[in-house]
């Protein structure tokens, strides 16, 4: 083995890895601009994630059922009456409903938000690979207009800021990431705070709103908004609702449980708010 | 071990050689397509095909797997590109010297090196991506998250070594097989 760190394939193997920290080096120093070899990558690869990441949702709803059998059951009773009802609707109807709902959805925001630029509708592709804040991939990028922070949102409310972008893909940190914080204030403009992940709450698809004076009133069912304090994210998209209310670990404040209005488990697709009053005035 | 060579390798053994790269591409884009389908967590299998492939090849090969393998990891985790490529760029190098020189091929001897290299990978990534980040209950990472993932990707080495170990054997071309292989096999028929 001597043989081997004598022989001029070992100087190779250095020059290999100092290559590879510079490349290292060069990632960081790109702030959140995708290393091109890996945009040529994902370009070859979308269209076998995105077969493959139907694949899965299939399987996964499939194989659910016996996993989850004994919650099923007890819906499964309760849907056979619902059944009973629609058999004599057309069998696409409650699909067709639900895209209907979410493109009504998605209306009522633009129409909210007038001000506001969106994207066209990004579909889930893939998800980074065993990420604990369920971080994924959309199948648009910067072609079509969709730029690096841009946030990112569904009918029901925010999902996160754009973390990584190449030409056709991009990558979406979550709500549920404690590297993401984003201003947030009570639906009736009386309690602010900051909103960020914290690791234990992401398992369980939550975050929390930190920062809360002691004497804060909030409650739990209390809906919580964007505030435009991070720069990060417009004023008035609605966070999700209050869980409950904890005391900071230094005791000097209180934080509120956040259960996040998006069902992070089942969204399929999203939009980028690529441009709004303000955007970028406050970028950390 | 000295492998030796007692004749040229012939036309047929040339396509075995292709057909098996073109197996081991296979399996390591069918490893990056199931790393990004689905939010639930998976092995990182690309770990242990590296490894394996380079367990059975020489130095130079499995350092370009390793290269390889570690760059795809990077883009399928989300990491900063190079980390994972130095790491199993220096795995594979060292599991293909050892088998070269001291180990046979045999499962237990292939698990121990995995479970090596899988948990050596998994504290370094919850070290430089978590632990130095001081966040608030980082370790519940490390025992939720970071170890399921090394049982997961342990387990997953398991069917990978025998696809491997299996491709190797029947498209292997005989005149690299080392001395105490050729021995097995003749005692076999």
């Amino acid at each position: 083995m001597g043989d081997f760190f004598r022989k001029h394939r070992f100087r190779i193997l250095i020059c290999i890895i100092a290559l590879l920290v510079g490349i290292m080096l060069y990632s960081v120093t790109q702030n959140g601009a995708s290393f091109p070899g890996s945009g040529i990558i994902n370009t070859l690869m979308n269209p076998v994630r995105n077969a493959a990441n139907s694949i899965s949702d299939s399987s996964e709803s499939f194989l659910s059922s016996f996993t989850q059998g004994s919650r099923y059951k007890a819906e499964i009773e309760a849907l056979k009456k619902e059944n009973a009802n629609l058999k004599n609707e057309l069998t696409d109807f409650e699909e067709t409903k639900q895209q209907l709902l979410e493109l009504q959805q998605f209306m009522s925001i633009k129409e909210e938000h007038e001000e506001h630029t969106y994207s066209a509708p990004c579909t889930i592709i893939g998800y980074v690979t065993n990420d604990p804040y369920h971080s994924f991939i959309i199948n648009k990028g910067q072609d079509d207009g969709i730029s690096l922070h841009d946030p990112v949102i569904t009918g029901e409310g925010i999902v996160g800021i754009i973390s990584s972008i190449s030409s056709n893909s991009a990558t979406v940190e979550t709500i549920l990431s404690p590297d993401l914080s984003i201003g947030a204030i009570s639906a009736d403009n009386k309690y602010t705070g900051i909103l960020e992940g914290e690791i234990v709450l992401a398992a369980d698809y939550k975050c929390r709103m930190i920062y809360l004076d002691r004497s804060t009133k909030l409650k739990n069912g209390d809906l919580v908004t964007t505030s435009s304090a991070s720069g990060l994210f417009p004023k008035g998209y609605l966070i999700g609702t209050v869980e409950s209310i904890e005391i900071m670990d230094s005791g000097l404040s209180k934080y509120a449980v956040i259960d996040p209005a998006v069902d992070f488990e089942a969204m399929t697709s999203v939009v980028a708010i690529i441009d709004y009053p303000g955007k970028g005035d406050k970028h950390e | 071990m000295n492998r030796i060579k007692t004749r040229r390798i012939t036309a047929h053994e040339k396509k075995n050689l292709a057909v098996r790269w073109i197996l081991y591409a296979i399996i390591i884009i069918f490893c990056c397509i199931t790393a990004t389908s689905g939010s639930f967590r998976k092995p990182l299998l690309l770990i242990p095909v590296a490894l394996c492939i380079a367990s059975y090849a020489r130095e130079h090969t499995a350092l370009i797997i390793g290269i390889v393998c570690g760059l795809l990891l990077d883009i399928v985790c989300g990491k900063l590109i190079g980390f994972n490529a130095i790491l199993l760029c220096l795995m594979c190098i060292g599991i293909s010297l050892l088998y070269k020189h001291f180990l046979m091929h045999r499962l237990l001897s292939f698990m121990i090196l995995a479970a090596a290299g899988i948990f050596i990978q998994g504290v370094l990534d919850y070290f430089f991506f978590y632990a130095i980040w001081n966040y608030s209950n980082v370790s519940f990472i490390f025992t939720n998250h970071i170890l399921i993932c090394c049982i997961y990707t342990l387990i997953s080495a398991l069917p990978v070594y025998a696809v491997i170990h299996n491709i190797n054997r029947l498209l292997r071309p005989n005149t690299v097989r080392t001395i105490e292989e050729a021995v097995i096999t003749e005692d076999e028929q």
